[in-house]
């Protein structure tokens, strides 16, 4: 086969007349291959063969139990000092981090890009140029410089004030109250979290309720639907059903969660309450959000205008109004080419929170690199540092082959 | 202005006119105004909202450039932006570089102009030259950015000057190419090359650019002897000849000597003879250039005129240095990976997926971390390599992965009935793929490849990471010094972030025009 087409040599017609074997294609192609497999194989043995006979002249363990000894290093705001072993514990922390980085990263960044994607394609020309403006600004800037920018220009030497006892951080109140809602630093932010409050059991057993009860208002508005051929707006109904009883149930219950405000201890050294960010964290989550956000708006730009014309003409001759010829025709169709190259998008900034060794973030990457810079093993720490990406790159890609069956099912 | 089909059979940069849209109506300003920014009250209410934001933004952005931004920083330590630390004594080569480097691409430039003039004067189409205005419109950033640096940062007038030959010099180039005449432009294809060839010489000296002449020296060989011997030779040949060829590029990389120049001659005549018939002016173009580099290594080994090492290249001549050389080694390493992949031998395209989806399944940080600490212990070299070699290998190895998939995307796009054409001519295996597969599919992945490239360019900032002072982390000498110290940080940054903005986003413009012009997706 040439590029899926069949050769002659393969067709069942020159069979009869067999060339010698030296000039016969698939003897040859075996024979090629097997060259090929043995001259790898070699190379790589040669290579290997080589790393292990430097390490051991080097005098380095070669083996994974290294890992299991303590980093001699300790990580701020985790649960972590210098007798924690490097396997599991630092990886854990190093790979938790990572996709909080990345999980939040990708929410701005999804936010951000449809509208700014919308927006690029708006009829007000303001809107379309501030929006273009952003996309060409941002995407041309390498992701680094981006972090680096928010970590030194815009947290370290910025108009932020210091966190220690005699320079108090800026703390914005609630308007009207007392209730700090922010703690702004030069190195670390508080924002409200929530907490939960008292049992949760008879909240979950209520929201396990309002589940059902939504269940069975869209399975009945389904069937008012195809009985009488009503509008069936099961969405609607399900959706309200399940809120309406689970805000009951929330308010009848005492507020089983309630906000937790961020406050400076006593000290004036820690943030109590709330949820405690470093710059670090904030740095690569809102840089690579807006970085990613200039890449999706550009997929979600691309997908709106790739659904064809005649989609949205016949949706004006049947009479659709604006909204409804985007929610029904232009984009479920956008969607389906812009689902891919989007989770595409979801994994490179997955892979760019790597870039936090440069701003101190103890995501996987820069703890590695701490270790390695402690005097553990190079090889057996990246070998396993390129595994645990890899299984990121192998789960999203199965999740996208999951997506794209589903959306395929519905097409041509 | 018409649309025209696709003209010549090989040049893949002259293909389709641009396209004209329809006559755009005339508006005055108020009614522009009406449409634009009023048209419904949904409209008027997003006009009055993001006016005035917009109007803040470009006050806030001017006020930081023009008043408030203290530039002092930039302003004193501009060379070392540029070319970092670098020794300043042998700052004139750098310089010469520079300005040998721009005649070479005029030339290039204008030869292709000319190239693509003398085929629509065959085919009897109109040529429309390139306008000013369009290439304009794709490299003001690049112009504006030369220009903040002349005209904000200099006090000198070596800089003008220097810019000013360079202009000169492309200007040369490209007017001398453009009125050569027609016979001798296989001539010109090759003198500007070779000028661009040796620009990097004047900078290496004799070592350092071994990588650059074991690409150049692939290409005659791969372009030689696929499709030349007959297919079931060509079919053992093309893999032994890739396996040689990365052999010499492992010996020229371990041994950075004047034995690199002569193995860079040898191999240009190996090229000559080998290539027999059909496109023999590439082969010869090539061969020339490689027995003319080579001459010239030896040349400046006898005036003793030695490089520079390599470790002392840092700034930004250091990332544009790094970026060209490992989209350059990167190049064919993605080809081979795409054809493997599309193999129909199970071996081959295993092997192609497995290196593929490896080298795309970690960020590059990990292969940059990996080539820093532990690549010299896969090989057995003598001297320990430097810091910007393993960089660059790990980039090359990298970003072959990636320019595989963008390749093997094009090797889909090409209709299977070309392949059966090619079939039903008489052509083997490898001339199918070399003459009629590949000129397509390169030619429709072209503007995603300057994607690719841009990408490359972008992720260049993560030198720094490695301890290698390229453009971005020059800032870490600049806020070491004892004026700088905590002060101007904003400043430096958003230098460094417009420095690369300018080149990426001329890029992505050029990207943008090729797609229309190839008309990528029209056909």
């Amino acid at each position: 086969m040439l590029y899926g087409v069949p050769l002659m040599a393969e067709t069942q017609a020159v069979q009869a007349t067999r060339p010698p074997p030296w000039r016969d294609v698939r003897v040859l192609g075996i024979v090629g291959q097997i060259v090929a497999v043995v001259s790898v194989v070699l190379v790589l043995r040669w290579l290997i063969g080589n790393l292990f006979t430097n390490l051991d002249e080097a005098g380095i363990d070669r083996g994974f139990d290294v890992l299991n000894q303590p980093t001699n290093f300790a990580i701020r705001d985790a649960n972590f000092d210098s007798r924690s072993p490097l396997w599991p514990d630092m990886v854990v922390i190093g790979v938790k981090n990572t996709l909080l980085s990345a999980a939040v990263g990708i929410v701005i960044a999804v936010i951000l890009g449809v509208l700014i994607g919308i927006g690029r394609l708006s009829e007000n020309w303001l809107v379309a140029r501030l929006s273009q403006i952003y996309v060409e600004i941002l995407r041309n800037i390498p992701p680094l410089v981006i972090i680096a920018f928010f970590s030194f220009a815009v947290f370290t030497f910025g108009p932020f004030p210091p966190f220690n006892p005699s320079s108090p951080p800026w703390q914005i109140n609630l308007p009207g109250t007392d209730t700090t809602a922010l703690i702004l630093s030069n190195d670390r932010w508080g924002i409200p979290s929530i907490a939960r409050d008292g049992d949760l059991l008879p909240f979950w057993i209520a929201l396990a309720v309002a589940a059902v009860v939504a269940i069975g208002l869209w399975t009945w508005r389904t069937r008012v639907n195809i009985n009488t051929g009503a509008p069936h707006r099961r969405g609607l109904w399900a959706w309200g059903g399940f809120l309406l009883i689970a805000v009951v149930a929330f308010v009848l219950l005492d507020t089983p969660y309630r906000w937790s405000w961020p406050m400076v201890s006593e000290s004036g050294r820690r943030i109590e309450g709330g949820f405690a960010t470093n710059a670090g964290y904030l740095s690569v989550t809102i840089a690579l959000g807006l970085y990613t956000a200039s890449h999706i708006a550009e997929i979600i730009r691309g997908s709106i205008l790739a659904v064809p014309k005649g989609q949205t003409e016949a949706a004006n001759a049947l009479a659709l109004t604006g909204l409804q010829r985007y929610r029904f025709v232009v984009l479920p169709q956008a969607m389906r080419i812009a689902i891919p190259p989007t989770i595409n998008q979801f994994l490179n900034l997955t892979k760019n929170t790597s870039l936090a060794t440069v701003v101190a973030y103890p995501e996987i990457t820069s703890l590695v690199k701490t270790a390695i810079g402690n005097g553990k093993p190079a090889v057996q720490l990246l070998v396993m540092l390129m595994a645990i990406y890899l299984t990121f790159s192998l789960i999203i890609s199965v999740v996208m082959n999951q997506v794209n069956r589903r959306f395929q099912l519905v097409g041509r | 202005m018409t649309m025209t089909e696709v003209g010549g059979p090989d040049n893949p940069f002259i293909l389709v006119n641009e396209p004209e849209g329809p006559p755009s109506e005339k508006l005055t300003p108020w009614e522009w105004i009406r449409k634009n920014l009023f048209s419904s009250w949904v409209n008027t209410l997003i006009t009055l909202i993001f006016g005035p934001i917009a109007l803040y933004l470009i006050y806030r952005f001017a006020r930081f450039v023009f008043v408030t931004g203290r530039w002092d920083p930039v302003d004193s330590n501009l060379e070392l932006f540029m070319i970092g630390t670098y020794p300043r004594e042998e700052r004139w080569r750098v310089v010469s570089q520079l300005i040998v480097m721009s005649a070479g691409i005029g030339g290039a430039l204008g030869t292709m102009n000319a190239s693509a003039k003398a085929r629509r004067k065959l085919t009897g189409e109109e040529f429309v030259p390139t306008s000013w205005r369009t290439y304009a419109s794709s490299y003001w950033s690049v112009v504006l950015f030369v220009l903040v640096l002349l005209v904000g940062f200099t006090d000198t007038t070596g800089p003008w000057l220097m810019v000013g030959a360079m202009v000169v010099l492309g200007v040369a180039g490209w007017a001398a190419t453009t009125w050569l005449p027609d016979a001798l432009r296989p001539l010109s294809w090759s003198a500007s090359a070779l000028l661009i060839v040796v620009s990097f010489q004047l900078l290496s000296g004799t070592g350092g650019w071994a990588w650059f002449y074991t690409v150049l020296a692939l290409v005659p060989l791969i372009s030689g002897v696929v499709g030349r011997l007959s297919p079931s030779i060509a079919r053992m040949a093309a893999p032994a000849t890739v396996g040689l060829g990365l052999a010499i590029a492992i010996a020229a990389l371990v041994t950075s000597s004047v034995v690199v120049g002569l193995v860079g001659i040898l191999v240009g005549i190996y090229g000559l003879v080998l290539v027999r018939q059909g496109d023999r002016l590439d082969a010869t173009r090539v061969g020339l250039i490689m027995i003319a580099s080579g001459v010239v290594t030896v040349l400046y080994r006898a005036i003793g005129l030695s490089g520079i090492d390599w470790s002392e290249w840092s700034g930004l001549h250091l990332t544009m240095t790094v970026a060209v050389a490992s989209t350059l080694l990167a190049f064919p390493i993605g080809v081979l990976l795409a054809l493997g992949r599309r193999s129909s031998l199970p071996a081959i395209r295993v092997m192609s997926v497995a290196y593929i989806e490896f080298f795309r399944g970690a960020p590059l940080i990990t292969f940059l971390l990996a080539g820093a600490f532990f690549l010299g212990f896969f090989l057995n070299t003598e001297s320990p390599l430097s810091l910007i070699t393993r960089a660059i290998a790990a980039i090359t190895l990298f970003s072959a992965a990636y320019i595989a998939e963008i390749v093997r995307g094009g090797l889909q796009a090409v209709p299977k009935g070309q392949v059966e054409a090619g079939l039903a001519s008489g052509l083997s295996q490898p001339q199918i793929t070399r003459f009629i597969v590949l000129p397509q599919a390169l030619r429709a992945v072209i503007p995603a490849m300057v994607g690719q490239f841009i990408s490359l360019f972008k992720d260049t900032s993560l030198l720094g990471i490695i301890a290698l002072s390229e453009f971005l982390d020059v800032r870490l000498l600049v806020h070491a010094q004892e004026d700088f110290r905590g002060f101007g940080i904003a400043e430096t940054m958003t230098f460094v972030a417009f420095g690369f903005w300018a080149f990426a986003f001329a890029m992505s413009r050029e990207s943008q025009r090729l797609e229309r012009r190839l008309g990528v997706g029209q056909r």
